[in-house]
């Protein structure tokens, strides 16, 4: 039996402190609590018991669950695929950097430098990119950065190219 | 050694733990998914099940190795309807004749508007809901006892000692719970 005093005092409402707690928090607790104890007592049926609960409400659990099934494969069958495109972007992404890679190492100096004033004059770089900023303060940059600059551009380039062919 | 990139069963494990389901399991997870919508009645049971296997699959959910599949995927139902329920909680009622124009003159969406609080209107209708409840069960202390010692945390076996009840007590007030609720919802 519940205590009188809770009872008349209402103690649903009352935080554990026994200060009231704001209406609305308490009763969307009360109604959680209700929901989360009847999701409970469905957990612990037996499928026996689950079973005949079905029977009683007319509800063929066979078939439903032969839905949900259905419904499953699908969602396994897009869920691979879409992770077999991802691993394989990510394959010719791979594929993509270190062919840019070994025809960059091959370059000469002037090609390089050629290159690299090219992507600068086409204006995909931001201006305050590091590339941009170096050509423009006319200063000198090493053979070995301005490779790993190039490098790093064409990646940057292919995948802005692979984004908007994603996009079309 | 290589050692297991992460804590989590991989998503071949997640497929095999779903598929191995039974009947009873995927019945008992869309009763549990009906009960997680009470009061979200715009809103499917099966789409809210298929949404939580969903997550499962494309890895916005994991299952911790060490923990029962069915036990993470029953809170992971609950976690993904609380999800429903706070973005509906945030929508006032307006109808998209109160919505004015957008600054293009096209009419604003509902989804601009609203906030993470609860709106005045779903507050007052939690608790003409909650009052309901009360009602239904003002003559059941057991079923009190049950809701309130929910909302304060405490576990089945405190509950008892709490309000005296015994276990069959209390799960007999737990199951007249589940019915009304069952019923409410029909």
């Amino acid at each position: 039996m519940l205590p009188e005093s809770v009872l008349s005092a209402g103690l649903i409402g009352k935080s554990i402190d026994g200060v009231p707690m704001s209406k609305s928090k308490s009763d969307n607790d009360a109604l959680k609590a209700i929901r989360d104890l009847a999701s409970e007592e469905i957990m612990s049926l037996s499928d026996s018991e689950i079973r005949a609960r079905a029977n009683e409400e007319l509800v063929d659990i066979d078939k439903n669950a032969s839905t949900i099934r259905d419904s499953l494969k699908d969602l396994i069958s897009t869920s691979r695929r879409a992770r077999l495109h991802q691993a394989r972007e990510n394959l010719n992404a791979v594929n993509e950097k270190s062919a840019s890679y070994e025809s960059i190492a091959s370059m000469s100096a002037a090609d390089i430098k050629a290159r690299l004033a090219e992507i600068v004059a086409s204006g995909l770089m931001a201006k305050d990119s590091r590339l941009t900023l170096a050509f423009g303060s006319g200063g000198e940059i090493s053979e070995n950065d301005m490779r790993s600059l190039l490098a790093d551009y064409e990646d940057l380039m292919a995948r802005k190219r692979s984004e908007s062919d994603g996009a079309l | 050694m290589k050692l297991p990139a992460t804590n989590n069963h991989d998503r071949r494990e997640v497929e095999d733990a779903l598929n191995a389901f039974t009947a009873e399991d995927w019945e008992r997870f869309r009763r549990v998914a009906r009960y997680q919508l009470y009061r979200l009645a715009h809103l499917d049971p099966m789409d809210l099940l298929m949404d939580t296997v969903e997550r499962f699959l494309d890895g916005r959910r994991n299952w911790p190795r060490g923990e029962l599949f069915k036990a993470v995927f029953y809170n992971a139902i609950r976690s993904v309807a609380d999800e429903y329920r706070t973005d509906d909680a945030s929508k006032p009622y307006v109808t998209m004749a109160d919505l004015p124009s957008g600054l293009d003159g096209e009419p604003a969406n509902l989804d601009n508007f609203g906030t993470q609080e609860l709106s005045p209107e779903k507050a007052l209708e939690a608790q003409q809901e909650m009052n309901r409840v009360l009602a239904e069960f003002k003559d059941d202390e057991d079923v009190q006892a049950v809701i309130v010692g929910r909302m304060l945390g405490s576990s089945a076996e405190e509950v008892q000692a709490e309000f005296a009840i015994t276990p069959e007590e209390y799960h007999a007030a737990r199951k007249r719970l589940e019915r009304w609720l069952d019923r409410q919802i029909d």
